[in-house]
């Protein structure tokens, strides 16, 4: 562990919550809303706005929450939690929200649209969520998963959505 | 009078205690020595600084009688007139319509005219018709209420949901997957229910609605998905895995492992199943109701027979400005359905001594009528005097607790402030009132407030207990 805690290896972490919620809508072409209840009437901040540009503390969404954002009272590194837990895991891989944002997003409709080779789609796909080439192992797979569904639209949700669970995804790498 | 009679049905359908659902027993201690930190539990995270997940020492702690709480949440505040202290003889500024409440059960207990099922159930409720507070903004009458703290001061206080799931969650040895803290069906988003506690101790909302099918649990069950594509979606998974592949005993990726691990005990396990509101007869499912909030009530119900230890039903739409009578002649009847089924069914299962049911809002509603533009027949916030119920759990039923004014206006006798109920509540748990709290900065933070706080009190509820 010693080498981990001097840097001696690349550390690998969970992308901050922030970051990760940024990260999905920008790749998905989705928005999430911030708005602040306290006081009436609402506040809501204008559409597009970035989690991690959230000014003030109290402004949060169940997802931030879920994934460790701090509510900013007490200043100290050790309030963010990076930690993995079942909860988190379970709102990516089953949750509605990310679920309507895969549907909803712009890859998938580009995909749908597309008559392209598997092989082209499989590196557009991966440059486009895990910002890299498919290597040729990668490709073989994609186009057996391509065929393994019932329709091409849900062979391309399952795809996308595998891709935003692996752990390439959630860590920094 | 004939008394309600609940159809019957197996209520040992469902294994109790989370039969067959917990982890092994190791696997955590497992965690718990890789990391050297507290446990890395199913839905949370270990706390801001090392603080020792175990509860407080709880030998001063009185002895338990109920070991669950439902807790119905009238969101916006119900009148106390227009429920459980009528005042028909106060004119119809005051009363409105409901000139004619029903006579109940007990002798001398008359409640609103729209709540039959209620008044047949009457011998097991205790209507505090003396709560007070005096505040009349939402959100810090929520919190008031939902904590039993005053409000004001450096420390943002736990409702009484997260600390119950902090004494009688896992840290206490509650095993199953389903978490202790409970939402139906979304947070009240105008408080944060686990305050100082943390992320470990907020509650689970099951978002969807119970009244359809299926029961779309949040994260649990994902409805036009089956249990196969779920499974094939895994495999998938895993083989695209490749980072998870190259590394897999790097702490970081190993642990990333476990918890998908858990996350697909409870998608494809049979935690799901208790969710499911089809296994209960369908003429239960009628009788309680099929509104979201009566579906709501059956899996509470449902919940509490599986050992969850603390469930909030969030019941919207009470906030009654305008429209008032018109909203309330639709709504008493579902509440009414709802609450009264669920008292009955509690009963006809044996749950009713070791469940509580509190019933209540954060204030209620003026008592004169403000027909004037713009309400238009609408009440106003009241905190001065409102009420709440509760029932079951060591509380004693027929009972009323504080008396109002000839209006509604006033408490004139044995008022009850929210942390006298909750410090009530806290007791018939079992957890002591004047145990202290894990702060995470260290701040001295007690379950209840202390007398050394000099708040107005009318003392803990011992006339039901």
């Amino acid at each position: 562990m010693h080498a981990i805690e001097l840097f001696g290896t690349y550390p690998i972490r969970r992308l901050d919550a922030e970051v990760l919620i940024d990260a999905i809508c920008a790749v998905t072409g989705t928005t999430e809303e911030y708005s602040s209840a306290i006081p009436e009437p609402f506040t809501f901040l204008p559409d597009g706005t970035r989690a991690i540009s959230l000014p003030d503390g109290s402004i949060s969404s169940s997802f931030l929450e879920l994934f460790g954002r701090p509510a900013r009272d007490a200043g100290l590194e050790s309030e963010r939690n990076l930690n993995p837990s079942g909860a988190q895991r379970l709102h990516f891989l089953n949750s509605s929200h990310i679920r309507a944002k895969i549907e909803q997003s712009r890859i998938l409709r580009k995909s749908l649209r597309s008559a392209d080779a598997p092989n082209r789609l499989a590196t557009d796909l991966y440059t486009t969520i895990l910002s890299r080439p498919p290597t040729e192992a990668e490709k073989a797979l994609f186009r057996d998963n391509l065929t393994a569904s019932t329709t091409r639209k849900e062979a391309l949700i399952d795809i996308t959505w595998a891709m935003f669970n692996t752990t390439e995804f959630l860590c920094r790498h | 009078m004939s008394s309600l009679n609940p159809l019957r049905h197996d209520c040992s359908s469902l294994p109790a205690d989370g039969g067959g659902l917990g982890h092994p027993l190791s696997r955590r201690r497992a965690l718990q020595c890789v990391f050297g930190s507290s446990v890395s539990l199913m839905f949370g995270s270990p706390p801001l600084c090392a603080q020792s997940p175990t509860p407080p020492d709880a030998t001063t702690a009185p002895a338990a009688r109920a070991k669950a709480v439902i807790q119905i949440w009238l969101w916006g505040g119900p009148c106390h007139l227009d429920t459980f202290d009528p005042k028909p003889a106060a004119g119809a500024d005051y009363c409105g319509a409901f000139t004619k409440p029903l006579d109940t059960k007990v002798a001398g207990m008359r409640i609103n005219e729209l709540l039959p099922v209620l008044a047949s159930q009457a011998d097991k409720l205790a209507l505090l018709r003396g709560m007070t507070h005096g505040i009349n903004a939402h959100e810090t009458a929520s919190y008031v209420m939902q904590t039993g703290h005053p409000e004001g001061g450096r420390i943002v206080y736990p409702s009484v949901g997260a600390v119950v799931s902090l004494f009688k969650g896992r840290a206490a040895g509650y095993k199953s997957q389903i978490p202790p803290y409970i939402v139906l069906t979304e947070p009240q988003g105008r408080f944060s229910e686990a305050g100082f506690l943390g992320s470990k101790h907020k509650p689970f909302a099951t978002g969807g609605n119970p009244a359809k099918s299926p029961f779309a649990v949040e994260g649990i069950v994902a409805e036009g998905i089956s249990e196969e594509r779920q499974r094939s979606r895994r495999d998938m998974l895993h083989h695209m895995d490749t980072l998870a592949k190259a590394a897999p005993d790097h702490p970081a990726i190993a642990s990333m492992r476990r918890s998908e691990e858990e996350a697909y005990d409870l998608i494809l396990g049979n935690g799901s199943k208790i969710f499911d509101l089809n296994q209960e007869s369908a003429a239960l499912r009628d009788q309680y109701g099929r509104s979201t909030f009566g579906q709501a009530c059956l899996m509470a119900r449902r919940l509490v027979e599986h050992g969850v230890p603390y469930i909030t039903i969030n019941y919207k739409g009470w906030d009654t400005h305008k429209q008032h009578f018109q909203i309330m002649r639709r709504q008493l009847p579902e509440m009414d359905k709802g609450v009264g089924t669920l008292i009955a069914d509690l009963t006809s299962c044996g749950l009713l001594d070791s469940t509580i049911v509190w019933w209540g809002g954060e204030f209620g509603r003026t008592p004169k009528v403000q027909n004037e533009s713009p309400w238009n027949g609408g009440r106003n916030h009241y905190g001065k005097a409102f009420c709440s119920m509760v029932a079951g759990g060591g509380f004693r039923g027929g009972q009323v607790v504080g008396t109002t004014d000839a209006r509604g206006e006033e408490v004139t006798n044995r008022p009850i402030y929210p942390w006298d109920l909750v410090g009530s509540i806290y007791e018939l748990l079992g957890i002591d009132p004047d145990a202290s709290l894990p702060h995470p900065l260290g701040l001295p933070a007690r379950v209840t407030p202390g007398k050394d706080e000099k708040l107005p009190s009318g003392g803990r509820l011992r006339e039901i207990m």
